[in-house]
């Protein structure tokens, strides 16, 4: 039996939020603590709909509970908590408010039962986030905060579009399992791929991401996007679309990885490329690559959380985390240094990690099946992976050169969640069955067998061995201070230019024009002047305004004897 | 100054042997793999993975595209640090 609080699981998150700024600084995070686990006992909730408000004569399904929404609402109310103990040091209300009501609107995002109440919480999550965003406090996150907040309203504004033609079309608004075709899917399949980052709709990812505080990167590497995971599994499951779609995700964001130079923005290409893994599996749609995409969210959340906090523990001493800046830092942080490897194993889905355990779902699932290209783009995005994630983060992290700096006491909270993290990565890596057994679909085998082992195991060795080669030979690119382009460009940069030039040429032509109605004007008035002043003949002409008066009748009368004509 | 010299060195000999300890372990892998992959049956989820040590190979090739695709990109697609700072103004981070 659930506690019946009648309010929608996330919500008293989110009211637990609001009296933040309230308390003492040293009771907030107690407080964000007891918040989730009061959230956290609607997770005993058995399957249905429990929370119904009527609304302009709509049942609005606040509170549905079935086997999707479970992984989803164990796994956000678990990266919840270790958000909180990541950030236990974290002085601003601002930012604390912000993460947990996040949090809390992810949550009652994943038990909307119908799109309206879906929208809502959509809609809530684009604007908490912003202000985690622009809790960073620097000029540069202001602007990505507004970017991010108008492409995360544009998405909430698609779903609720979408929403309302598919009411008109089919009567109902029912958050289910749908079929590309009408406008109306089409609205709502889009504005879960601006939040997913499809391909060129995933610029404000690594936009905004790296220039939210170092706590805030890591609430915001949570939910959003896995949010999106969970609306295409429940939304479009199946759709074959998404199989291209997600093998597009999961190769091109790992060339990008590759020579980026800001380690958070490499863990953002990261995480895109992981997303590609997730709604590759969404698209194949089967129990089995279902199970695939939940258990990958599920894993991603844990071990991208930990490589997040890693870097981030970094950046709390070194003030940076530009790869070319660091370096050596093994000897001054052996635990982060263990915790980043073991995230950094997970996320290459070494055998005894997190990621292997749900990433094999997703490989089995795909075999067999005629997306044979799909398949082999995957296992080269897994080479990919080590490189950037498995190879780069830590290697230019903690070795490469030699460190000059001196760091100091790393907070406790820091060292508590990410050994939390990593120790789940390694707990579900060695005992996956714990992972698959709250898995929404039937049930999974071990993937501890010969040939995934050795064959997943192959891949990665002889990738190691590639990277070991290119060092050796010097052919392995050094880390250069850059910015690399990415589809953000299209509205930061070509968009203001096109509009720019646009404006270049018409504003010319305005002007022309409205020099020639100016002067034009100022003839008229200064013969009308001139008239008024020098009489022909009869009465004194009473003024200018007058006289043009009369030209403009003497026109009327002319354009409407001429239409009569 | 001359201990800070003694420091580095010894700091760069100490990633050398990290660097050396890696390769043996990786090596090392590979060589198990192969003997495995020899007496082993595998199985790929297609027909074309149950090549003798396709996935490695793969594995192999597919990281050396990756490095060098992303070094020739750079050419295409890297610009200076401050490339959207300097025109929208955010140089001036506090």
């Amino acid at each position: 039996m659930i506690p019946d609080f009648g309010l929608p699981p996330g919500l008293l998150m989110i009211i637990g939020a609001g009296l933040i700024p309230f308390l003492p600084a040293n009771l907030r995070h107690i407080w964000m603590l007891l918040a989730i686990a009061c959230s956290a006992t609607t997770l005993t909730a058995p399957y249905g709909d429990h929370v119904i408000w009527n609304v302009m004569g709509m049942e609005l399904s606040l509170f549905h509970v079935d086997n999707l929404t479970f992984p989803f609402s164990l796994i956000f109310h678990i990266a919840a908590v270790l958000t909180v103990i990541y950030s236990w040091h974290v002085k601003s209300w601002a930012e604390q408010t912000a993460v947990l009501s996040y949090a809390g609107a992810a949550i009652a995002a994943v038990h909307a039962g119908d799109l309206i109440s879906l929208f809502i919480w959509w809609e809530a999550t684009a604007i908490t986030s912003v202000f985690i965003i622009l809790a960073a406090d620097t000029v540069s996150a202001r602007h990505a905060a507004m970017r991010y907040l108008i492409i995360q309203v544009s998405s909430g504004v698609l779903l609720i579009g979408g929403a309302a033609l598919y009411f008109h079309e089919y009567g109902r608004i029912t958050f289910e399992a749908m079929t590309l075709g009408s406008m109306a899917t089409w609205f709502i399949f889009i504005a879960f791929g601006i939040k997913a980052a499809f391909p060129f709709l995933n610029g404000w990812l690594q936009d905004a991401y790296p220039e939210a505080s170092i706590t805030g990167t890591v609430a915001l590497s949570a939910f959003t996007t896995k949010l999106a995971i969970y609306a295409l599994a429940r939304g479009f499951p199946g759709t074959e679309l998404l199989i291209w779609i997600g093998a597009v995700m999961t190769a091109f964001p790992v060339f990008f990885a590759v020579i980026e130079n800001d380690l958070r923005r490499v863990l953002s290409f990261s995480l895109n490329n992981q997303l590609g893994f997730m709604v590759v599996a969404i698209g194949i749609g089967t129990p089995l690559a279902l199970n695939g995409a939940v258990a990958h969210a599920f894993v991603h959340i844990i071990y991208k959380s930990l490589l997040f906090m890693s870097v981030g523990t970094v950046m709390f001493h070194t003030k940076t985390a530009k790869a070319s800046e660091l370096g050596g830092l093994y000897k001054q942080m052996p635990f982060t240094m263990i915790c980043c490897i073991i995230g950094a194993m997970s996320i290459s889905a070494f055998p005894l990690f997190s990621g292997f355990v749900a990433k094999s779902l997703t490989m089995s699932a795909l075999g067999g099946t005629e997306f044979i290209l799909a398949y082999f783009i995957l296992l080269f995005a897994s080479a990919g992976v080590l490189e950037h994630s498995g190879i780069k983060i830590p290697f230019f992290t903690f070795f490469a050169h030699p460190s000059e700096c001196v760091i100091g006491k790393t907070p406790n909270g820091m060292l508590i969640a990410m050994g939390i993290a990593a120790v789940m990565c390694i707990g579900i890596g060695i005992f996956p069955q714990l992972l698959y057994q709250i898995l929404p679909y039937a049930k999974v085998k071990n993937p501890y067998d010969l040939s995934h082992v050795t064959g997943q195991l192959q891949l990665l060795l002889l990738a190691g061995l590639a990277f070991v080669v290119l060092m050796r030979t010097g052919l392995y690119p050094p880390e250069i201070r850059s910015t690399v382009l990415n589809s953000d460009w299209f509205y930061r940069r070509l968009a203001p230019a096109i509009i720019s030039s646009v404006l270049a040429i018409i504003m010319p032509i305005v002007k022309a024009v409205d020099d020639l109605i100016i002067s034009v004007a100022k003839t008229v008035m200064r013969g009308a002047k001139w008239v008024s002043e020098h009489p022909v003949s009869g009465p004194v002409i009473p003024g200018p305004a007058a006289l043009v008066q009369v030209i403009v009748l003497v026109v009327i009368v002319a354009a409407i004897y001429a239409n009569l004509g | 100054m001359k201990n800070d010299d003694i420091n580095k060195k010894v700091e760069i000999m100490t990633l050398e042997r990290f660097g050396r300890a890696f390769t043996f372990v990786v090596v090392i892998g590979i060589f198990i793999l192969l003997v495995i992959e020899i007496f082993a049956q595998r199985h790929g989820e297609f027909a074309l993975e149950d090549m003798f040590f396709f996935p490695g190979i793969f594995g192999f090739v597919a990281f050396i595209f990756v490095v060098m695709a992303g070094t020739l990109l750079r050419r295409l697609i890297m610009r200076d640090e401050d490339y959207y700072s300097k025109r929208e103004g955010a140089n001036d981070d506090t």
